[in-house]
């Protein structure tokens, strides 16, 4: 990670800006060059031959697929940014067959502003 | 030397028609042999120049997440647990053969969670599997990969374990080298990080990553989608899935996988809105151009966008160019290509999860046009894949909306040129084909052959399939239509395995398909 710190502020900067917030980013550094490149130096050389898996690039990967899944179940999609013009989001999920939908842990779209552990239950303006 | 040509259709009353042949130039002109065959006019209506659709009784026994022709023209479906949480947790893993002439679907045994794995299809007609799903997101955690890899195998459908990847993948890519390996790339290692490792199948030993592949230690995306070009080199054309596209400057590189050489490759526009894009490489193969459709981002949830770029690959300098637009904006977008050398797209979607897009097209790599077609019934968005089957029909198959569901309807497309006359037929052809040989194909046909192509089995899913391809058989002899057609030398043009044969004719009517073995 402390190696990879580069390409992770890249990574983080281009994914889920809706979410940043939420994640904390614990490493700080210059982005790509965004220039062609062969392998970088510092690195395991190509003759290396452990079966040692290279470093990874961490990864918001709980919202990867543009879903927030602090609601519903893990195969629903609560999105983490609405489609442009959506002006009422509960209105939008219930029109996606998304309604009253479990909460889990924290209410970061504020769609259970009734607080009863249910985003756009009944009682949710 | 023989010439053909067709009327148009000739109104009624007409009782005699005249034709003549003609040359410029000093000497004698004979004809010795002529016929008149009846083309068959069609009567479907508007199926005769948009194709038709139909959506079968049967529906999917699985959530076909994944799909693959196989060698024996049956096509394989993985679901692993499908997207599904609780399939997941009482480790109930699926997969199922759908035999495409009988309609009938055989279970099968699926050893571990390929959800969301890769896939391609290996040199002596088995698939690679590599990577699937470790883990279901929650508040806390998100997606991971599995290390494990298996091949199956279309003669026993059994899956067989080989050994293990370096790290866990969910949502790799795969792409069959001229030699018959394989590289793998990108998606999410087992503590769901993006994996950079680079991962190698070496078809001699049948084996992952010994010796280990130069690495490059740079993370490619999800599903990136790597073409190999006629120089052995991959292209990333910028299609992915989810997100932003994580490739360093324009969005498009060339790869050399064995000296770890990576190299910009600039024009495509949109670059953070081609998520579940498909790129393909358009028939045929030879000429080396790729087009990328559509695209959008299931994290800004843009409207997907509708825009086409092209690129060739033959020069220097490949740079990508704007190309015709798609007729609406689409992601979750399916292309296949067809064996009358056009690629047909359908389905998609406009939003993460949301939104169907009811609209096909065909695109025509010559003419740079996109022309509407008739258009599935069935919502084709996320988790939807479409393939060429050997009998010239398209599958179109899955769709799982934000809600959690899955649409477990089967579609069948038609497509004009199975409704506008006799077909011609393969008769005779060799199984096993060599690199630079000459091949003698035995066709019957009521008007002249015009083309011959093999076509690659598509392996598909998240509208990537990068080794889907069309290699050229340019036509050596014509003898009444028994053919000798010449088979590249050079097999970064057509990867090893089997292959579809088709031949078309002057109206543009496509065979079915016999299956040969190149390399």
């Amino acid at each position: 990670m402390v190696s990879e710190s580069g390409r992770q502020v890249r990574v983080f900067r281009q994914s889920l800006v809706a979410v940043l917030l939420t994640v904390v980013v614990t490493a700080v550094g210059t982005t790509d060059a965004g220039v062609s490149s062969a392998a970088p130096s510092p690195r395991p050389t190509v003759a290396d031959q452990r079966v040692t898996p290279a470093p990874a690039v961490q990864l918001p990967s709980q919202y990867v697929d543009g879903c927030d899944h602090h609601y519903g179940s893990p195969t629903q999609c609560v999105p983490v940014n609405f489609p442009p013009g959506t002006h009422d989001r509960c209105q939008w999920l219930r029109q996606h067959g998304l309604g009253s939908i479990p909460v889990y842990k924290r209410d970061q779209l504020k769609l259970d502003t009734n607080g009863d552990g249910v985003a756009c239950g009944g009682g949710d303006a | 030397m023989q010439a053909n040509a067709t009327t148009p259709v000739i109104p009624a009353g007409v009782d005699m028609l005249a034709w003549g042949v003609s040359l410029a130039g000093n000497g004698t002109l004979t004809t010795d042999d002529y016929s008149q065959v009846e083309h068959s006019a069609c009567a479907t209506g508007s199926a005769c120049t948009k194709g038709s659709w139909q959506v079968l009784s049967a529906q999917s026994p699985v959530r076909a997440i994944h799909a693959a022709l196989l060698k024996n023209g049956n096509v394989l479906l993985i679901a692993g647990s499908g997207n599904d949480p609780n399939q997941f947790a009482a480790g109930t893993f699926k997969t199922s053969v759908w035999n495409p002439t009988t309609g009938a679907f055989a279970d099968v045994s699926t050893p571990a969670d390929f959800f969301c794995t890769g896939h391609v299809q290996l040199s002596d007609g088995r698939l690679l599997v590599m990577g699937g799903n470790k883990a279901y997101p929650t508040a806390d955690h998100g997606y991971e990969g599995i290390k494990s890899s298996y091949v199956f195998d279309p003669t026993t459908n059994q899956y067989v374990r080989v050994n293990d990847l370096n790290t866990g993948h969910w949502y790799p890519s795969a792409t069959e080298l001229g030699n018959g390996d394989v590289i793998s790339l990108g998606g999410l290692d087992e503590n769901g990080n993006g994996s950079v490792e680079v991962e190698r199948f070496y078809k001699a030993a049948g084996s992952w990553n010994t010796p280990r592949p130069t690495q490059t230690y740079r993370f490619w995306g999800l599903y990136p989608s790597m073409i190999l070009l006629q120089d052995g080199r991959l292209f990333y054309t910028g299609s992915h899935v989810f997100g932003n596209n994580v490739s360093d400057g324009p969005g498009a590189n060339l790869y050399n996988v064995d000296s770890g050489q990576v190299t910009n490759v600039p024009g495509l526009r949109l670059k953070d809105q081609r998520d579940q894009s498909m790129s393909v490489l358009l028939p045929p193969a030879q000429a080396q151009r790729v087009a990328t459709f559509g695209g959008g981002n299931i994290e800004t949830n843009v409207d997907a966008n509708n825009t086409t770029d092209l690129i060739d690959l033959s020069g220097a300098n490949p740079t990508y160019v704007p190309g015709p637009n798609l007729l609406t904006g689409k992601m979750y977008v399916s292309a296949v290509i067809l064996p009358d050398g056009k690629v047909f797209e359908t389905g998609g979607g406009l939003h993460n999860r949301a939104d169907p897009v009811y609209e096909a097209s065909m695109y025509d790599p010559v003419a740079n046009t996109f022309t509407p077609m008739a258009t599935d019934p069935v919502p084709r968005t996320y988790h939807s894949s479409a393939l060429l089957l050997p009998d010239g029909h398209v599958l179109a198959i899955g769709n799982n909306p934000g809600d959690g569901s899955f649409d477990m309807r089967v579609s069948i497309y038609t497509p004009p040129y199975l409704l506008n006359g006799v077909r011609p037929t393969v008769t005779a052809a060799a199984a096993q084909w060599a690199y630079g040989s000459s091949q003698p194909v035995g066709t019957t046909s009521n008007v002249a052959i015009k083309s011959a192509q093999l076509i690659r089995p598509a392996a598909v899913t998240h509208s990537s399939d990068p080794n889907q391809r069309s290699v050229d058989l340019p036509i050596t002899v014509n003898n009444n239509g028994q053919l000798t057609v010449s088979l590249t030398a050079n097999p970064n043009i057509a990867p090893p395995g089997d292959y579809m044969l088709f031949v078309t004719d002057v109206n543009n009517i496509p065979s079915v398909a016999r299956w040969v073995h190149v390399g």
